[in-house]
């Protein structure tokens, strides 16, 4: 595998973790504010679907239309890294929202945070499945390890944060930790190719 | 045209069809699954983890198994065609089984949450593998057939997934299962994941034995609603369900006993509060949290989290008060009134979570008293010391919060009680322990053996001793609660160094686990007490 192949895999498996945390502490947060009600986790189901639905489709369309993905590429990772790490301090967007009906009042809320998060995060693995596939030899199915790594550094998330983390060291704790590692992954772009 | 001739707007469609009814079918099936699994293993944090894990599992395996089953099957389609066929069949059969296979478990698994894992694995963990090669093999597809980049491929088919996710949950949450039920949700399912074979079947060009799955399926469908009738006949002769909901935020049940003239709340198959005929409670904790506020004025602000089958909110009517209600599940205002015989007139009922109530609640309260954590499931937004600290605030100048508390005769049981008072305490409450049970002290009585423990805990904003209020008490009761009728309160000598909870760190559903799986064989031995062979 090249040095681009490997880059994509610990880009995909730290933009992977960093998903799967968003999914565990913002219900957390969200539960403060509105409640531990159907209509809460409902619209943090629906708000991060959402959010991958459109960052999906806006990866796959730059994939073919942009200039520079190494450029995306970084600016994804520093916008979740600033939002990882600032995401404690959220209560003024919750609080906004609060005398609102708790269905729209939370998952507006929650879209505040999800769809510049979680959709820009969508955003990235088209992008690494872009550049694993050109830059790479062989004719397997790349997507398949991307996705794969992705999905089991979500695996491990839940593993480290359910056991440890969140009750041994607390949200704000987690959220800053998965911050740097973003930032780490910011720097990493810069040692891909301009375009895949 | 594409290179095979097809037109491309016609693939393109069917295409996302396919992919849109796979999101759907993953969503709609781990919905389905936590409200088929919860009233047998419950809902502890351990649960909650391990579900996850086992979903984020599947579909990764999933993915990385797809290159090396689309080499061993020579191309997509023949592998979407296995793939279609066998997800038909698995979820068919396992869920037309599924009654037999997890009371089969019940008898098997001692400890619940092991019960809780095989069970994924068998009804969520394999089908979601399956349904995570779909994505990758219409990528390899696209590639083969379109040439189309890997990278697009996957930002378009991953986003219509995504997008059939978002209808799942909608359409299951909100329509399917609180207004259809359950069988509605299987039928639903299999009608699903039959579409999907069926497109397969379409697009792969079978001609022969394409409607044998669907059939198989649909047979399925009528073992699946045989069970259930059977199931139901074998309740025993003395009990009765007199009503029954699925929703997402748990199963309901009104069981009635014929023998010992009560009728039980049943949440997830867990028993949450009783009643006998008459309406009057059978639990003694709700005479002895009405006794403690009895020194209160008629006329008093009253404020119950967690309705329950409505009996404390009844015994406050009784003594004059005006007794507000707050609880999350709009279904207990319907049931409270027509089989426990509360009536509407008794309280103020106000369909939110307690959190949220106090956040956005100014109106002040006498009294304040939290009975949300009899179950398994603990309310952790609202025992942190934020929590505790907008309760305070709701309270008068001399109100007093009664938070109703089981805790199990564990380390983590001890600890989650040391806990709660030490957050109270942290927040600014003075706290005593109160009895309902005839003790002397927690935690030191034999009789007790390992089982969870119930108590109140008292929050006063001002050192106020209730012992020296005048308290509307009932002698006999007061006998049968108190044998050291000296003092109202309970030691609790054996209390470790306590954790402070907060919101950065609610962590008391993982000191209660063990309270809850304790709670959830009780009910585990009650369920199968019910439903044995006569």
């Amino acid at each position: 595998m090249s040095r681009v192949g490997y880059i994509a895999l610990v880009l995909a498996f730290i933009g992977g973790g960093a998903l799967m945390m968003m999914e565990i502490i913002l219900p957390k947060i969200s539960m403060i504010w509105f409640g531990n009600l159907l209509e809460v986790w409902s619209a943090m189901l629906i708000g991060a679907l959402l959010a991958m639905a459109i960052g999906y489709r806006i990866g796959g369309i730059l994939v073919k239309k942009s200039r520079s993905s190494r450029t995306i590429l970084a600016a994804c990772y520093l916008l979740n890294a600033i939002i990882f790490f600032s995401l404690p301090h959220f209560d003024g967007i919750f609080e906004f929202f609060l005398g609102m009906n708790t269905g729209l009042g939370s998952l507006l809320a929650a879209l505040i945070v999800l769809l510049p998060s979680i959709g820009t995060l969508a955003i990235t693995s088209p992008i690494i499945v872009d550049y694993f596939e050109k830059q790479s030899e062989g004719t397997n199915l790349k997507a398949s390890l991307i996705f794969g790594a992705s999905t089991f550094s979500g695996v491990f998330v839940i593993l480290i944060s359910g056991l440890y983390l969140l009750p041994q060291l607390g949200i704000s704790f987690a959220s800053t930790l998965i911050a740097v590692m973003l930032l780490l992954n910011v720097l990493l772009t810069f040692l891909l190719p301009k375009k895949a | 045209m594409s290179d095979n001739g097809k037109p491309v707007n016609s693939k393109n469609n069917i295409l996302n069809i396919f992919v849109f009814t796979e999101g759907f079918l993953v969503l709609s099936l781990q919905i389905f699954i936590s409200v088929v699994l919860t009233p047998y293993w419950g809902q502890t944090y351990y649960y909650w983890v391990y579900s996850l894990f086992l979903s984020m599992l599947g579909l990764g395996i999933g993915y990385f198994l797809t290159p090396i089953l689309l080499q061993k099957t020579g191309g997509a389609l023949p592998l979407l065609k296995k793939i279609g066929t066998y997800l038909v069949l698995y979820f068919s059969i396992t869920v037309a089984f599924s009654l037999v296979i997890l009371n089969s478990f019940l008898d098997l698994f001692t400890n619940p949450l092991n019960g809780a894992i095989f069970s994924l694995i068998l009804f969520f963990f394999i089908p979601t593998l399956l349904l995570a090669m779909i994505p990758m093999t219409l990528i390899a597809h696209l590639k083969q057939d379109e040439k189309a980049g890997e990278g697009e491929s996957s930002g378009r088919i991953f986003s219509m997934s995504a997008a059939g996710g978002i209808a799942g949950v909608f359409l299951v949450t909100y329509i399917i299962l609180p207004y259809m039920g359950l069988t509605a949700v299987v039928v639903l399912l299999i009608a699903g994941f039959s579409f999907l074979y069926l497109i397969i079947a379409k697009t792969v060009g079978m001609k022969s034995a394409k409607w044998i799955p669907v059939v198989v399926a649909a047979f399925c469908l009528l073992v699946y609603a045989s069970q259930q009738k059977s199931h139901t006949k074998k309740l025993a002769s003395h009990l009765k369900i007199v009503y029954e909901t699925d929703g997402i935020l748990g199963s309901l049940t009104v069981l009635e006993n014929s023998l010992t003239q009560k009728r039980q709340l049943l949440v997830n198959n867990n028993i949450q509060s009783e009643a006998h005929f008459t309406g009057r409670s059978m639990n003694p904790y709700v005479y002895s949290v009405a006794m403690y506020t009895s020194y209160l004025p008629k006329g008093s602000n009253v404020l119950i989290a967690g309705l329950g089958c409505g009996s404390l909110a009844y015994e406050y009517g009784e003594l004059g008060y005006k007794v507000d209600v707050v609880d999350i599940d709009q279904r207990l205002d319907d049931i409270v009134q027509e089989h426990f015989l509360v009536s509407k007139n008794a309280y103020n009922f106000k369909h939110s979570d307690a959190r949220r109530y106090f956040k956005s609640s100014d109106k002040k309260y006498d009294a304040i008293v939290l009975d949300i954590s009899h179950g398994e499931n603990i309310p952790t937004n609202v025992y942190t010391l934020e929590g505790f600290r907008e309760v305070k605030n709701d309270l008068s100048e001399d109100g007093l919060l009664l938070v109703h508390f089981l805790a199990g005769q564990t380390d983590d049981g001890k600890m989650a009680l040391a806990s709660v008072i030490h957050t109270m305490e942290e927040a600014g409450l003075d706290v005593e322990i109160m009895d309902f049970l005839n003790r002397r002290e927690l935690f030191n009585d034999a009789k007790w053996g390992g089982k969870a423990e119930g108590f109140i805990l008292a929050g006063k904003k001002r050192k106020v001793d209730l012992e020296r209020k005048q308290l509307v008490i009932d002698p006999s009761l007061l006998a049968e609660m108190h044998p050291n009728k000296d003092s109202l309160y309970l030691s609790f000598s054996q209390r470790p160094t306590p954790q402070l909870l907060t919101d950065d760190r609610p962590i008391l559903d993982l000191f209660h686990s063990e309270t809850a799986m304790k709670f959830r064989m009780l009910s585990i031995a009650l369920f199968k007490e019910a439903y044995k062979h006569e």
